[in-house]
């Protein structure tokens, strides 16, 4: 029997399609269309006011009439209609509902202007009220399209917090192209269910405002920004439910990641030129991986405690401190930079040094992550933590930095030149970096910041 | 493929003479509204709860062949083939990745016509994420076109006589837009 473009001898028949059917297909449209579809007959008209998930897509929108992009009077003009829906439609689920749930609600626009702050406004609040579950609005503009550089922020829809924060069972809060201002009045218990919340090309005015917004947000899992503004370059989240955060192409200064120790996965990606002053993750004991980029400087990244399987990927020009403590030795780095200071920041004990024989091992090839450095500092403490002894270096041969040119130790105690101590370090250096100047210095002490 | 069929036959009830079924995957037999037979891996067979309530309510031996009266040869080759693609890919890594691989070509090769027949099929054998993957299909397909062309495709028929038409039209003109009218 042939199966395929023609049509099958025993087409059953259609007009028989269950209203289970045909009811999926139409929740499966976007609103709009669905709801011009529904008016076929009677029977399709089904429960038009109480369909738990809407898409309201402009896109669509302009695809089901034809419209060409670059038309921008006609487009205006199916905005309008677009709008005159989203007002219609909002009035009739009022008038006709009986209170049922509505679980998502997705409203992507393409030509967004100041007008449609109240339907929108109105729907969110609407929504909210019903116990929406997922949030999904992309207000762009015709003006944020054609200035991707320096997004117009002015022309943004101010979200009022006001009119989604009875969403107590909003789980998945998805933002693009808005602005977050009013922040000054955080609500209690704002988004107890939030798990999921993405922003893109979104303007917040202050780090602190979005970490107040954050601690109200108590089981938060994964939290991505992508082409954010916020007005001091400071990032700060304190959630010790985050398991995933992404920060990609956001202006930032300041990141400081607290309490992270559900933190599974932490990805900071910025623009070419870009630098970043501090990056700081604290009690990240399950961070499984990382991936960091920051073009051209990075001031300090610091990571106190890690997973023993992390795997982590480092890359800018020059990185001024990088600091791990706690675990790191185990881990997989990949690290790309021309000149970098790290900190052997493991063991600040004497007693954990002397009884811990895979030390020296686990060093040698933690120093190796660091081989395609030009210029390479270490700093500790303690001598020994960086004396890589004779007997080890007789049983390899490979040195860990092979290519390296300078090689700069800081110890705030240095060794007294010529004592054995002080050979022992040397030639340990030497062995490391053979290709490399080698230098011995005193410096201050880092604060031991915990 | 056989071995967790034959796990799960030693798990599952017996059917027919004892023993010799523990060595061989287990086929569960149905005949189709055009009088084909088919023979079926448990494993697949069971992802519709149609035939899968059928066998295992009332314990019928997997000796008996299913009658599937509403489903024609061709539509059953189909939900063969996505049924038993779905189970393979089921546990895989690349799960989700594989299967919108699986699912565009499958989409290619049908006129929307059969996608409604596969509709009626989908819910007729009751596999939920057979049938969701069809209607998602069938509404990427009408999403772009217009109202007439709906009603042509499903075959419905207007039951509004037109001073229903019209009331509807007045209660919601916002749903009822004319691309040469200018709405301000």
């Amino acid at each position: 029997m042939a199966i395929g473009t023609m049509k099958s001898p025993h087409m059953p028949d259609l007009h028989n399609l269950p209203d289970l059917v045909t009811d999926k297909i139409l929740q499966l449209l976007p609103t709009k269309a669905a709801f011009q579809v529904s008016f076929l007959s009677k029977n399709w008209q089904g429960v038009v006011s109480s369909w738990p998930s809407l898409n309201f897509d402009e896109d669509d929108d302009f695809d089901r009439h034809h419209l060409k992009r670059h038309s921008h009077y006609q487009l205006q003009l199916q905005h309008i209609r677009f709008i005159y829906f989203l007002k219609g439609y909002l009035d009739y689920r009022k008038k006709n509902d009986q209170k049922e749930p509505l679980d998502k609600l997705r409203l992507h626009m393409r030509m967004y202007e100041h007008q449609d702050f109240s339907t929108i406004t109105k729907w969110l609040k609407y929504a909210c009220q019903r116990g929406l579950k997922e949030l999904d609005i992309s207000l762009v503009s015709v003006d944020s399209e054609r200035l991707v550089e320096i997004y117009p922020y002015n022309y943004f829809y101010n979200l009022p917090l006001v009119a989604i924060a009875t969403a107590k069972s909003l789980t998945s809060l998805k933002l693009e192209f808005v602005k977050v201002l009013k922040l000054w009045q955080v609500y209690e218990g704002l988004f107890p269910s939030l798990k999921i919340l993405s922003l893109k090309a979104v303007r917040v005015a202050t780090g602190q405002h979005l970490y107040s917004v954050l601690c109200q947000c108590p089981s938060i899992e994964s939290l991505s920004l992508s082409n954010c503004s916020i007005g001091n370059l400071k990032f700060y989240v304190c959630c010790s439910s985050l398991k995933y955060l992404e920060v990609k192409s956001c202006l930032l200064n300041d990141i400081r990641v607290d309490h992270a120790f559900n933190l599974e996965s932490f990805t900071y990606l910025s623009q070419p030129y870009s630098e970043c002053g501090k990056m700081i993750l604290t009690n990240a004991f399950n961070l499984k991986y990382i991936n960091i980029s920051v073009d051209k400087y990075l001031g300090e990244f610091s990571l106190w405690g890690c997973h023993n399987t992390l795997e982590a990927s480092i890359k800018s020009k020059r990185i001024h401190r990088f600091k791990l403590f706690y675990g790191y030795l185990n881990a997989k780095l990949s690290f790309k930079a021309d000149q970098a200071t790290i900190l052997v920041g493991e063991l600040w004990s004497q007693e954990q040094f002397s009884s811990d024989s895979t030390y020296v091992p686990r060093l040698v090839s933690f120093i190796k992550s660091f081989s395609r450095c030009k210029e390479v500092r270490l700093y500790n403490k303690k001598v020994q933590a960086l004396t890589v002894f004779k007997n080890y270096r007789k049983m390899t041969s490979l040195p860990p930095l092979p290519v390296t040119s300078t090689l700069l130790v800081g110890i705030p105690n240095p060794p007294v030149v010529g004592s054995r101590d002080f050979i022992e370090l040397e030639d340990s250096l030497r062995w490391i970096a053979p290709s490399a100047k080698v230098l011995i210095m005193q410096v201050d002490a880092e604060e031991d910041r915990k | 493929m056989s071995t967790p069929a034959e796990n799960e036959a030693s798990i599952k009830q017996e059917s027919g003479p004892s023993g010799t079924v523990q060595d061989k995957p287990k086929k569960i037999v149905v005949r189709t509204g055009d009088g084909e037979v088919f023979e079926l891996k448990e494993e697949v067979a069971m992802e519709m709860e149609t035939i899968k309530t059928f066998f295992m309510e009332d314990n019928i031996s997997y000796e008996t062949v299913m009658p599937l009266t509403n489903v024609d040869s061709w539509e059953l080759v189909k939900v063969i083939e996505y049924c038993s693609k779905y189970v393979e890919l089921k546990n895989k890594e690349n799960f989700h990745k594989e299967l919108k691989a699986f699912q565009d070509e499958f989409v290619k090769s049908m006129s929307p016509k059969t996608l409604l027949s596969l509709s009626n099929v989908a819910n007729y054998l009751e596999i939920k994420y057979f049938l969701d993957f069809i209607c998602q299909a069938i509404a990427d397909h009408i999403k772009s076109k217009d109202v007439e062309y709906v009603r042509e495709l499903f075959g419905v028929e207007n039951d509004f006589t037109e001073e229903e038409y019209e009331m509807a039209k007045t209660e919601a003109p916002w749903a009822h837009e004319n691309l040469d009218k200018d709405l301000y």
